[in-house]
């Protein structure tokens, strides 16, 4: 029976900066996104603004509106961001877990 | 680990398996992927859309607030059960936030319509706009989360962001 230490660390590291790699775009498409539908939504209002659908009092409401989803967008971001995160760590122990099983089983 | 080899087999195994078990269970930064609560997101998301719906394909002046109090009701419980089926589950922070963000600008939303006892187009065009966005940034909070989501995700063609 044999464990090499430096090689499993080494497969760990490797495993969490392959999850990371796909999964830290996904976080940054999530960011992106909610900065484009910012920019959409902000349009949408000036323009309902201009076109007489609504007075300046819904407005004003319509722009409160916006910075609560903004808000919401900014928590699914950090959700992705952990979720990423925790995959990454998912995909180190899963090395480790396999070589101690190798090492178990050898 | 000289020490180790000294053990015997199904001692290390044992412990082993319970070190790794310990190590990946103590690092958890967020909750797992919960397929009851997709599809309750999913669900409200089509109540609140068809209400916009309805809504949009009836005169503006026919909009008072009692024809829509009982679609009112019933959304806000369904929502109401979204938001406790998120606080209830340990690590779920960021998805209860979205879910209370819903609610409120739902109970807000209700509240106007009872004080103006009418609906405008432009209004509800872009509350149902806004309800849109919040529904999918929950969708896709849940669906990161580690788990099940990768597979359901490629079941329902539904992708993250």
């Amino acid at each position: 029976m044999s464990f090499d230490l430096d090689a499993t660390l080494k497969e760990m590291a490797a495993a969490a900066r392959a999850t990371i790699r796909g999964q830290s775009k996904q976080a940054g498409e999530a960011l992106r996104r909610v900065l484009d539908d910012q920019k959409d939504a902000l349009r949408q209002i000036t323009a309902a603004r201009i076109a007489g659908e609504i007075d300046e009092e819904e407005l004003q409401r319509q722009l409160a509106n916006t910075r609560l989803v903004f808000e919401a967008g900014l928590s699914m971001v950090r959700a992705v961001s952990k979720a990423s995160i925790q995959k990454a760590l998912d995909a180190a122990f899963d090395v480790l877990a396999r070589a101690i099983g190798r090492a178990v089983a050898g | 680990m000289r020490h180790a080899s000294r053990l015997p087999g199904s001692r290390l195994l044992h412990g082993s398996l319970l070190l790794a078990a310990l190590l990946a269970g103590c690092v958890r930064l967020i909750a797992g992927f919960d397929e009851q609560t997709r599809n309750e997101i999913l669900a409200d998301a089509r109540l609140v859309d068809r209400f916009y719906g309805e809504l949009l394909e009836t005169d503006e002046a026919k909009r008072p607030y009692v024809a829509s109090a009982p679609r009112y009701v019933q959304v806000e419980t369904e929502l109401r059960a979204l938001v406790l089926r998120n606080e209830a589950r340990p690590l779920n922070q960021d998805s209860t936030d979205i879910a209370r963000k819903i609610l409120l600008l739902w109970q807000q939303t209700k509240d106007l319509h009872k004080r103006r006892d009418g609906y405008p187009g432009g209004s509800a065009r872009l509350d149902r706009e806004s309800f849109g966005r919040l529904f999918l940034y929950a969708l896709t909070a849940e669906q990161a989360k580690p788990g099940e989501g990768d597979r359901s995700r490629a079941e329902t063609g539904l992708r993250a962001p």
